[in-house]
C-alpha cells in the first residue's frame, strides 16, 4: 500500500480536527456551571448523558461555524471578478461520509439514552395500579436487589397553585416535602383541576400531574439540602409562584418533622401551601382529591377560606 | 393539462397604483406581496408583545403587567409569530416565486389564491380583538392544553367566561383553512403547471420545499382543526372530549395538537431552507452541492417529521415504549438535516463569495440553525428531556430554529427577491447594519436562555427565582436590541421601495427562471411563448451564462 504524502493541506485539516476535538472535550470538562447541584442518583446518569451530547454538539458547532467563518474570509470574490467558481455538483464519497457519521452517532445516542432511561426508570409505575408498559426493564427491576429498602411512598396532590403531600405511613398531610437521604422515594401524583408538572431541577426529573389519572415519579435523593419544587406546566395566573420547598435530610430529621407536623392542625399546616398572592382566590375545583379524611377537610377549608 | 396552462388570466378592472394591493387581485405576484406586507405588520405586533414579555422578565417579581395578562402576552406572541408571520410569510414567498420559478402564468386556482390571503386579515383582527374582551386574550399558551384552556378566567374578584380562548380557536380554524387552501393550490400548481422541460429534478429547491411543506399542511392542518373544534365544543357546549371532569382525556388533545404542530415546524423551516438553497449558490457562484440529496432529504424530513410528535410529550405520562420509539425517530431527523447543512457548507466552499445582505442572512441562517438543530438532538434524548422539558432551554431551542432559522431566511429572501418584487434594490449598507444588529441581538437574547433552562427556570412564568435575574437582564437587553434591529430594515424597505436604485431584470446574475423576466415581472409573467427549460437550475461555473438556460 502506498502511504499518502503529507501535504500542508492535510496537516492543516488534521490539526484543525484535533484542535476541535480537544476544545470539545475541554468544554465537556468545564460545563458543570450549566447545571444546578445534582441531588439524586438519577441526576448523575442524566448529567453524564447530557455531557456526552454536549461534547459532540460542541465539536459539530465548532466545525460548522469554523467552516462558515473561514469561507467568509478565504473565499471572498475580488472586486470586478465576474467569473464563476468551480462547477462542483457533488462528491459521492463525501456525501456517504456525512450521511454515515450522523447515522452512526444517532444510533449510538439512541442506545446510550435507552440504557440511561432503563436505569433511571423514574417515571415507571413499577408496581401494580398501572398497565404493563412492555419494557423488559420492569421485570428486571422487580427481581433486582430484594434487600433494598422499600421505597417511601408519598401521595402528591397538585392544585392551583399548591402542592400538598400526604405520608400515608404516618397519615400526615403537609405543604412541604421532606425526603430521607438515600432512601428510594415514589411519588403518586394526582391533580383535580389542570395539568401541573413536578420538577425539582436538582433531581433532574419531571413528570406531569394530569387530572383523571395518577402519574408516578421514583428516585433516590442522595444529597442533603434544601431545594425547590417548581411547577413546570402552565397552570394559570400564578403558575410562576407554584413553588414549594423540598428538604433532603437524615431519616431522623424527617421523622422529627413528621412528629412536629402531627401536633399541628391541618389548617395550620396547609395555610402555607398557597403562594401568598394566591390565597384569596376562589377555588375552582369541585371534588376532593386523595381519598383521605384529611384531604377532604383540607379542601373544604381551602374552599371556605377562599370564598 | 393543456386547459390549465393555456388558461388566460381573468381580466380584472383593477387600480394600477398602490390601491391594487388592497384589491381582490388574482395575480399571484400581487397576492404574494399582500401576504408579505401584511405578515410583516403582524411580525412587528408579535415583536412588540415580545418586548412586553421581556420587560416583565427583567425583574424576578411579577410587576409589569397583571399575571393573567402576562399569560395572554406570550400566548398571542407565539400565535402571531407562527400563524400570522412565519407560515403566511413563507406562503407569500411561495405565491410570488413558485409560478415564476416553474414557468407558469399564475397559480392553478387564482381566485382561491386570493381567498386564501383575504381570510388572513379578518382572522387576525378577530384574534387581536380578544385583547378588548372582558376575559382578555387566550392565556393558556399557544399549545392551549385543556383543562386549563377550558377554565373560566379570573378577572379581579370574579370568574368570567373564557371568550378570549373561543376567539383564539375561531381565528386559528380560519387561519388553518387559509393554509390548507394555499397548500392545495401549491401542490396542483407545482405538479400540473410546470413549463416544458421543467422536470421534477430541474425544479429549484425552493419549489421542492414548497411542495413538501404543502403536503405537510394538507395532511396535518385538518388534524389541528379537528382538535380545535373539539376543544371549542368542550369550551362552549360542555362536551367532554378532553375534559376529565366528564370522563375526557386531556392527553388525547396533546396527541392531536402535536400531530400537526410538530410537522408545522417543518412547514416553517423547509421553505426557509429552500430559500437558502437558492441564495447560497448565487452569491458563491457555484452550483448547489448535492441537488438531489437536498431535494430527497427535504421529503425525508417531511416523512420522518410525521413520526416524532410525541417528543413534545415525554413527561405527559406517555408509556415508556412509546417514548423510546419517538426518541429514536426524533434522533433520526438529524440525519437528513445534517445532509442539508453539510451540502450548504460544501456549496460555499471554494466559491467566489459576495457577502451581500442576502448572503449574510443566508450564512447566518446556517450558523444559527445548526445551534437549534444541536439543541434539538439533546432534547430528543428522553432522560435529558425530562429535565429540560418546559424550561427556557426549550424556549432557546425553538427560537434558534424559528428565528435563527426561519426569520433569518425570510430576511435573506426579502433582500434577495425585493428587486424582483418591486423593481428596486434595497440599500446594502443599511442591510448590513440590519444584519449585524439582528445577529448580535438574537444571540444575546437567546443564547443565555439555554443556561437558564438547565439551571431550573420553567417557561411561561411571570416571576422567577432571584438567582436567575442576571441572565434574564442580559436576555432582555438582547430582546430589545432585536426589536430595535427591525427599524433599519423597515426604513430601508419603505425608502427603497419608493426611491431605491432601479434594479435590472437579473441584478444578482442568477440562473433560475424568475430572473429571466423583467423586474417586476409583467402580468402572466413571461412574454409568449412560455420559456422552455434545457438545463438544471444551478449551472454556475465553467461557461458564462446569460439566461442561456432557457430558450424561447
Amino acid at each position: 500500500m502506498r502511504i499518502p504524502r503529507i501535504t500542508p493541506n492535510w496537516s492543516l485539516l488534521v490539526s484543525a480536527v484535533v484542535l476541535t476535538i480537544l476544545a470539545s472535550l475541554w468544554v465537556g470538562q468545564n460545563a458543570g456551571f450549566l447545571m444546578p447541584v445534582s441531588a439524586s442518583v438519577e441526576a448523575k446518569l442524566i448529567d453524564d448523558l447530557f455531557n456526552f451530547m454536549l461534547v459532540i454538539a460542541t465539536g459539530i458547532f465548532i466545525g460548522v461555524q469554523g467552516l462558515l467563518l473561514y469561507s467568509a474570509f478565504a473565499f471572498r470574490r475580488t472586486k470586478g471578478d465576474m467569473t464563476d467558481g468551480p462547477p462542483v455538483h457533488d462528491n459521492l464519497k463525501l456525501e456517504i461520509f456525512w450521511t454515515a457519521i450522523p447515522t452512526v452517532l444517532v444510533l449510538y445516542l439512541s442506545v446510550y439514552s435507552f440504557d440511561v432511561f432503563q436505569q433511571i426508570g423514574a417515571t415507571d409505575p413499577m408496581t401494580g395500579a398501572h398497565h404493563d408498559t412492555g419494557l423488559p426493564a420492569k421485570a428486571i427491576a422487580q427481581i433486582a436487589d430484594p434487600s433494598a429498602p422499600p421505597p417511601l411512598v408519598i401521595q402528591v396532590q397538585a392544585q392551583q397553585y399548591a402542592w400538598i403531600f400526604t405520608y400515608p405511613e404516618k397519615n400526615i398531610t403537609a405543604a412541604e416535602l421532606h425526603l430521607p437521604l438515600n432512601r428510594p422515594v415514589r411519588l403518586e401524583m394526582k391533580s383535580e383541576d389542570v395539568i401541573h408538572a413536578f420538577w425539582v431541577p436538582q433531581f433532574r426529573l419531571k413528570q406531569d400531574v394530569i387530572p383523571g389519572r395518577t402519574t408516578y415519579v421514583a428516585f433516590t435523593p442522595d444529597k442533603a439540602g434544601q431545594y425547590q419544587l417548581r411547577c413546570a406546566e402552565l397552570c394559570g395566573a400564578y403558575h410562576g409562584g407554584m413553588n414549594v420547598d423540598v428538604f433532603v435530610e437524615d431519616q431522623k430529621k424527617v421523622d422529627e418533622w413528621l412528629t412536629s407536623q402531627a401536633s399541628l392542625s391541618v389548617e395550620t399546616r396547609i395555610a402555607q401551601a398557597l403562594p401568598p398572592a394566591a390565597r384569596n382566590l376562589p377555588v375552582t375545583w369541585d371534588t376532593p382529591v386523595l381519598e383521605t379524611e384529611q384531604t377532604r377537610t383540607l379542601v373544604s377549608n381551602l374552599r371556605s377560606e377562599g370564598q | 393539462m393543456a386547459q390549465i396552462t393555456d388558461r388566460v388570466h381573468p381580466v380584472q378592472e383593477l387600480p394600477t397604483d398602490w390601491r391594487l394591493y388592497f384589491s381582490f387581485s388574482t395575480d399571484h405576484k400581487v397576492i404574494g406581496i399582500q401576504y408579505l406586507v401584511t405578515t410583516f405588520v403582524f411580525y412587528l405586533i408579535g415583536g412588540a408583545l415580545a418586548m412586553a414579555i421581556r420587560a416583565e422578565l427583567a425583574t424576578p417579581e411579577s410587576d409589569f403587567v397583571e399575571r393573567n395578562a402576562y399569560n395572554g402576552l406570550f400566548t398571542i406572541h407565539a400565535t402571531i409569530m407562527i400563524f400570522l408571520w412565519i407560515i403566511p410569510a413563507l406562503a407569500g414567498f411561495g405565491n410570488f416565486l413558485v409560478p415564476l420559478m416553474i414557468g407558469a402564468k399564475d397559480m392553478a386556482f387564482p381566485k382561491l389564491n386570493a381567498l386564501s390571503f383575504w381570510i388572513i386579515p379578518p382572522a387576525a383582527i378577530l384574534l387581536l380583538s380578544s385583547f378588548w374582551t372582558e376575559s382578555g386574550p387566550a392565556s393558556a399558551g399557544w399549545t392551549s392544553y385543556p383543562p386549563l384552556s377550558l377554565l373560566p378566567v379570573q378577572v379581579g374578584e370574579k370568574l368570567v367566561a373564557n371568550t378570549g380562548e373561543f376567539i383564539w380557536i375561531l381565528s386559528l380554524v380560519l387561519l388553518g383553512t387559509s393554509s390548507i387552501l394555499a397548500a392545495i393550490n401549491f401542490i396542483v400548481t407545482i405538479l400540473a403547471m410546470r413549463t416544458e422541460g421543467m422536470t421534477l429534478f430541474r425544479m429549484p429547491l425552493f419549489v421542492w420545499a414548497t411542495l413538501t411543506a404543502s403536503c405537510i399542511t394538507a395532511l396535518g392542518t385538518p388534524v389541528l382543526a379537528g382538535a380545535l373544534i373539539l376543544l371549542g365544543m368542550d369550551l362552549m357546549m360542555g362536551t367532554a372530549f378532553f375534559n376529565p371532569t366528564g370522563g375526557g382525556d386531556p392527553v388525547v388533545y396533546q396527541h392531536m395538537f402535536w400531530f400537526y404542530s410538530h410537522p408545522a415546524v417543518y412547514i416553517m423551516v423547509l421553505p426557509a431552507m429552500g430559500m437558502i438553497s437558492e441564495i447560497l449558490p448565487v452569491f458563491s457562484r457555484k452550483p448547489i452541492f448535492g441537488y438531489k440529496a437536498i431535494a430527497i432529504s427535504t421529503m425525508g424530513i417531511a416523512v420522518v417529521g410525521f413520526m416524532v410528535w410525541a417528543h413534545h410529550m415525554f413527561t405527559s405520562g406517555t408509556p415508556d415504549w412509546l417514548r423510546m420509539f419517538f426518541m429514536i425517530t426524533s434522533f433520526v431527523v438529524a440525519v437528513p438535516t445534517g445532509i442539508k447543512v453539510f451540502s450548504w457548507l460544501a456549496t460555499i466552499w471554494g466559491g467566489k463569495l459576495e457577502l451581500t445582505s442576502a448572503m449574510l442572512f443566508a450564512m447566518g441562517f446556517v450558523s444559527m440553525f445548526v445551534v437549534g438543530g444541536l439543541s434539538g438532538v439533546i432534547l430528543a434524548a428522553v432522560p435529558v428531556d425530562i429535565h429540560v422539558h418546559d424550561t427556557y432551554f426549550v424556549v432557546a431551542h425553538l427560537h434558534y430554529v424559528l428565528f435563527g432559522g426561519s426569520v433569518f431566511a425570510l430576511y435573506a429572501g426579502l433582500y434577495f427577491w425585493f428587486p424582483k418584487m418591486t423593481g428596486r434594490l434595497l440599500n446594502e449598507p443599511w442591510g448590513k447594519i440590519h444584519f449585524a444588529l439582528t445577529f448580535i441581538g438574537f444571540n444575546l437574547c437567546f443564547l443565555p436562555m439555554h443556561q437558564l433552562g438547565l439551571q431550573g427556570m420553567p417557561r411561561r412564568v411571570a416571576e422567577y427565582a432571584t438567582e436567575f435575574q442576571g441572565l434574564n437582564v442580559l436576555v432582555s437587553v438582547g430582546g430589545f436590541l432585536l426589536g430595535i434591529s427591525t427599524l433599519p430594515f423597515l426604513f430601508n424597505a419603505i425608502y427603497s421601495w419608493i426611491w431605491g436604485e432601479k434594479a435590472s431584470a437579473n441584478p444578482w446574475r442568477a440562473l433560475t427562471l424568475e430572473w429571466m423576466t423583467s423586474s417586476p415581472p409583467p402580468v402572466e409573467n413571461f412574454d409568449d411563448p412560455l420559456p422552455v427549460i434545457t438545463a438544471p437550475p444551478y449551472e454556475y461555473g465553467g461557461k458564462v451564462h446569460d439566461g442561456a438556460l432557457t430558450t424561447h
